[in-house]
């Protein structure tokens, strides 16, 4: 049986006075209160402190006049400017390996930039496929940011990206064409040819062919530096429009990485690289703006599954990424992206393998045997095979780009050095990586390993040190030598290996070699911080 | 290498706890390390095919982690799983390894055993526990 109400009108009055407060409520709320006080939420991620500090500033960015410039008498490349729009929704956040904070912004402008060589005239496919972005360097002690501009010229179709799987420091393995860099103002800089993913040359532009000497198209009698005729197209996309304006007639002058003056290898840096047009602006006043050092495009190392799903590897292979070398050499990621040049797993190896490098389809393995003979060792030797074996990788890597690596400013020279003496010996058959390695690398090796040791395992690396005071090894405590030493394990063979074992000393002093055996016996003692 | 093989079956089948010991008979084939003699610690190593080196160390940093010593003559020595160094190979040591897992190994010093000592009747031999390591490529 349905409810029955007695007294309907008295529940249609408190109905309708129901209706009437809610309606009230909602009219008088929808009318502006000018007077009242508004309350906003501030956007705080990160990318919004870089637009607001560009919106703030974007006028102070541009390099000071110096008189002249592309369309006057400057030997200098400066392209027409035009206001910067960037897409704040579409950005990459990363470090550069010295540890500076970096935004990668797209940029929304329909205008852009193409060089156009008698070799590619298409200018119209290069300018559909070329990415466009903005950096924005955080400056390390000063609130502010450092814009450059970043363009990506792909070769081919097949080289196409999106905004997402390409970045300054995340350029895959597969990728291949120019990536040049402008200041704010369009002032050229710098650019690199990059082969399947590695740096193979730079370049810089001038107004007139360099040189009288060098004629265009004309190879160098250097071999390495080629000059070329550039025309600088300006491609302006409108809806189905497409405005195509030539500017100027420039002379791009490429060389290959390792021809390049040794003076400008130094450190890396692309800085290195922006060539007798550069100049470092600024430095001085807050206000003004100077192109930021950006160090070179740099890979990445995929840790595989196998490592990332066992917890003890997983735990030494981020305490060794941590350490400041590492990180300047390599970037480990556990995201599998087209970005990945290398990769690092674990693997069953043959017997007497502790780990091993290999190039498969251009893409550098370091695998770390997951027999029991080598992971039964203690974290901390473990940790000096990775890097052992990154030593390998980038050793290939430096190879590929002719010679360029952060490692060593003089590797050719010296790579090439410790080729030559193996000549005329017995060795031909010795591993030159390890050969180089023992004549350049030891050093930066074994600093970093004790960096690891005594940042990443304290405790481990406290009760080793107290040991070797204790019994007299290292009445100071533990020093470098002693992770030098360590090294040189995976060294044994090579001539720098012989050589250390032959020098003989009287009692007491203690020969390099005992030394070597003594301090590899005492690191078996060490332990597992990462668990077994 | 049959002997080794049936010696295996026998430490695997029928003796999984009772420590094993190696007899170190090609004392000259073994380099001591020179740790403080002044301390109990111990350590050899020796070349060896494919893994370069083999070390047996006596040795450790922390007392909690401190290894064990027994004193036992030749005939008791035969009573448990021994070896002869020299009989041994990459495999066989790789084996040992992995069977120190569950397993103590102790050594015969080669100077003791390399010595006169070994025809005195009823002498006693003082044996040191190890750590197998071995090397590796890299």
């Amino acid at each position: 049986m349905p409810p029955y109400y007695k007294n309907l009108s008295r529940f249609g009055f408190l109905a309708f006075l129901a209706f009437f407060m809610t309606m009230n409520l909602l009219l008088t709320s929808c009318v502006d209160e000018p007077e009242a006080p508004k309350i906003e939420l501030a956007d705080r991620t990160p990318v919004a402190k870089v637009k607001a500090w560009f919106e703030e500033n974007k006028t102070k960015l541009r390099l000071p006049e110096r008189g002249s410039n592309l369309r006057t008498e400057s030997q200098e490349l400066i392209l027409p400017f035009f206001e910067k729009e960037p897409d704040w929704d579409k950005f990459h956040h990363y470090y550069f390996p010295d540890g500076r904070e970096v935004f990668e912004i797209s940029l929304e402008n329909t205008q852009k930039f193409v060089p156009s060589t008698s070799s590619d005239p298409d200018q119209e496919s290069l300018a559909k496929r070329m990415i466009q972005n903005i950096l924005f360097v955080k400056h390390p002690t000063e609130n502010r940011f450092d814009p450059l501009i970043v363009r990506y010229y792909p070769d081919e179709e097949t080289s196409k990206r999106d905004f997402k799987e390409i970045n300054y420091q995340m350029i895959d393995e597969k990728w291949s064409g120019w990536i040049d860099l402008f200041s704010y103002d369009e002032h050229y800089l710098v650019g690199f040819q990059i082969e399947k993913g590695q740096i193979t040359k730079s370049r810089t532009f001038k107004k007139s062919s360099p040189s009288g000497k060098v004629g265009i198209g004309f190879e160098n009698k250097d071999v390495r530096c080629k000059i070329m005729e550039t025309v600088w197209i300006n491609v302006s996309v409108a809806g189905s429009t497409i405005t195509i304006t030539s500017l100027d007639t420039t002379y791009s002058q490429s060389c290959s990485i390792g021809g390049l003056d040794s003076s400008t290898l130094n450190s890396g840096t692309a800085s290195n690289y922006y060539g007798d047009g550069y100049t470092p602006w600024g430095g001085g006043s807050t206000d003004s703006y100077y192109v930021p050092d950006v160090p070179l495009p740099k890979l990445t190392i995929y840790i595989d599954i196998s490592i990332s799903s066992d917890p003890r590897l997983s735990c030494i292979v981020d305490k060794l990424s941590m350490a400041g070398f590492v990180n300047k050499i390599a970037d480990f990621t556990k995201t599998k992206d087209i970005s990945q040049n290398s990769i690092i797993k674990l693997n069953p190896l043959t017997q007497g393998v502790n780990g091993q490098t290999t190039i498969k389809n251009g893409i550098y393995e370091i695998t770390i045997n997951s027999e029991f003979s080598s992971l039964n060792r203690p974290d901390i030797l473990i940790a000096r095979t990775i890097l052992h074996e990154l030593m390998h990788a980038e050793i290939l890597l430096a190879l590929k780009r002719n010679g360029e690596t952060i490692i060593d400013s003089e590797f050719t020279s010296n790579f090439d050095k410790s080729i030559n003496i193996l000549y005329g010996t017995s060795n031909m058959a010795s591993d030159q990586h390890h050969k180089y390695m023992a004549e350049n690398l030891l050093l930066t090796m074994g600093s970093t390993l004790m960096e690891i040791h005594k940042n990443s395992f304290p405790e481990d690396y406290n009760k080793l040190n107290n040991y070797v005071k204790a019994q007299g090894y290292y009445p100071k405590g533990v020093s470098v030598d002693f992770y030098i030493n360590l090294f040189w394990q995976g060294l044994e063979g090579t001539l720098a290996f012989n050589q250390m074992k032959s020098i003989t000393t009287n009692p007491p002093i203690i020969s390099l070699y005992d030394r070597f055996i003594l301090d590899g016996e005492i690191a078996k003692t060490l332990t597992k911080p990462c668990g077994n | 290498m049959w002997k080794l093989v049936i010696l295996y079956i026998f430490l695997n089948v029928f003796n999984t706890d009772s420590p094993i010991i190696i007899i170190i008979d090609d004392c000259k084939n073994w380099r001591e390390v020179k740790l403080n003699p002044n301390s109990e610690k111990y350590a050899i190593i020796k070349d060896i095919p494919i893994f370069h080196t083999v070390s047996l160390s006596h040795n450790w940093l922390n007392d909690e982690n401190q290894l064990l010593r027994k004193t036992l003559s030749l005939v008791e020595i035969k009573k448990f799983s021994s070896f002869y160094s020299s009989e041994l190979g990459p495999n066989n040591w790789n084996k040992l390894l992995e069977y120190s897992k569950t397993r103590k190994i102790f050594i015969l010093k080669p100077i003791d055993f390399c010595s006169q000592k070994r025809f005195l009747f009823n002498t006693k031999f003082e044996l040191l526990e190890v750590n197998i390591h071995l090397g590796g490529d890299e």
